[in-house]
């Protein structure tokens, strides 16, 4: 590797904001760098359509308020999903909605996951349907810190930066939503495989 | 396994982002960095609008007219619907799904408005959508210039409740229009979006198609839900036919399913590939032509 790419390469979030402001069209790098991660987390709350619609707003919004970053912060992570998740909030019905659908039906309206093998998906079934009745009845707060933690991968420390509060409330929300999802799942043994 | 690995795999493999909306979301940021500049770079501009207009959200359908001028009322309310028309904007508030089309038609002709709206029963992924957009029967055609949408507004985040409301835009008043919105369907009413096809699974990570009669059936009945059946054949683009025969009809258990998909909450309908001895089939059953 050349000492040219390794400097591209380990140029820091914060880095690359900060010389944007000069350059904007520098901003491109984080997109590149997150856009998928953002989409990805998104499009599992809302679907693949607004995802792609919330995916470009993230990106814009940031820019236009990439003044405000402190480039001391050398990952925009949380920044960004702090961003998506208020985006995602507008549409907190919508969301609600398809994950009621899903518990209701059996069917998501989200675009169906590709088939894997047969016996583990239809265990998976039964408790996706409990799953997702549990999360529609989530507190928008606490649904947050789950699917950032859960579907985002954010540390606690990170998934607090990405809602603007402190650390003990990421943790206290995130005990009380695992709890009731276990309460959701019930007697079931979340291992059992239906034969 | 904790309900947090659990949760993992919800909904864990929903589709990536793809190159062509990644290509618009990107060439609007870049539009957005070209607008900062002082100077800016107004070659980016064109191709973004396109790449975006290229995205559009489904629940938006856009149809090129003719302009014309404004309609006699600004605005309508009656308990079934309310109208508004705001700068070349219709906002449409439905207060009674399950009103008769006629009365809409009504509402909308005091607007000047030649609209039959439908508010159809759909699939949950159909809720809140446009599902069709058509010219009415007999209405001429469609001439260039201007454009015309009809778009579902999400719910107002000021007010409790979220009625099924719709903004249209542009030019209203050429033509007349067949419009269907999309509702919750109740259980086992019949989706009005339900379309055949040979390869998408209706059962999130249950594989039906290619399995026998015999043991789809036994998978619903498990899950409490009906069978109906259809006999045709279907190409992965979506071309093919199919109908229905006597509903008291049920292929051998050994056939094997060739295409299935929810045609109400409680019923998935499975194709079956007609073979020599099949019934005749029932006039009015083949579901693609409505």
């Amino acid at each position: 590797m050349t000492a040219a790419h390794t400097e591209l390469t380990e140029v820091d979030d914060g880095e690359v904001i900060r010389s944007s402001l000069a350059d904007p069209e520098r901003f491109a790098v984080l997109f590149d760098r997150y856009a998928k991660q953002v989409h990805q987390y998104v499009s599992r709350r809302l679907g693949t359509q607004l995802a792609d619609d919330i995916t470009g707003e993230t990106f814009l919004i940031a820019f236009r308020r990439r003044e405000s970053y402190d480039p001391a912060r050398s990952l925009a992570r949380p920044w960004l999903y702090g961003i998506a998740t208020r985006l995602v909030a507008r549409h907190r019905r919508s969301e609600e909605r398809f994950l009621r659908a899903l518990q209701r039906t059996g069917v998501d309206p989200l675009p169906e996951p590709m088939a894997e093998t047969v016996v583990r998906q239809v265990a998976a079934g039964a408790q996706d349907r409990a799953l997702a009745g549990a999360l529609a009845r989530l507190p928008r707060g606490e649904r947050d810190v789950l699917l950032l933690v859960a579907w985002a991968d954010l540390s606690y420390e990170e998934t607090a930066q990405t809602l603007g509060v402190p650390l003990g409330t990421v943790r206290s929300r995130l005990h009380r939503a695992r709890r009731r999802l276990r309460e959701a799942l019930g007697g079931a043994d979340p291992t059992r495989e239906e034969s | 396994m904790d309900e947090l690995t659990l949760l993992k795999g919800l909904r864990s493999d929903q589709p990536a982002l793809s190159a062509e909306a990644e290509a618009a979301a990107r060439a609007r940021l870049l539009a957005g960095t070209a607008a900062s500049r002082p100077k800016p770079h107004r070659r980016f501009r064109r191709p973004v609008f396109a790449l975006v207009a290229a995205t559009a959200a489904a629940t938006t359908a856009v149809l090129a007219v003719n302009a014309a001028g404004d309609g006699p009322l600004r605005n309508y309310s009656s308990p079934v619907m309310a109208i508004e028309k705001e700068e070349g904007k219709w906002h449409v508030e439905i207060k009674d799904a399950y009103a008769d089309p006629e009365e809409f038609s009504r509402a909308f002709a005091k607007m000047g408005l030649d609209i039959d709206l439908r508010i159809v029963p759909v699939s949950p992924r159909g809720e809140r959508r446009v599902t069709r957009v058509m010219l009415q029967e007999g209405a001429e055609g469609v001439p260039e210039g201007g454009a015309h949408s009809f778009s579902i507004n999400d719910c107002p985040v000021n007010r409790p409740e979220c009625p099924l409301s719709m903004t249209i835009t542009g030019d209203a008043l050429a033509g007349g229009w067949q419009v269907w919105l999309g509702r919750e369907a109740r259980p086992g009413e019949p989706y009005a979006d339900s379309m055949p096809g040979c390869c998408r699974e209706p059962l999130p990570g249950v594989r039906l198609i290619g399995r026998s009669v015999r043991d789809v059936t036994a998978l619903l009945r498990e899950r409490e839900l009906k069978t109906a059946f259809l006999l045709g054949e279907f190409q992965p683009d979506g071309s093919g036919s199919s109908y229905g025969a006597d509903p008291s009809w049920r292929p051998s258990g050994g056939r094997k399913v060739t295409g299935a998909w929810s045609s109400s909450s409680d019923t998935v309908t499975l194709l079956v590939s007609p073979r020599p001895g099949d019934p005749d089939p029932v006039p009015g059953t083949d579901p693609s032509g409505g």
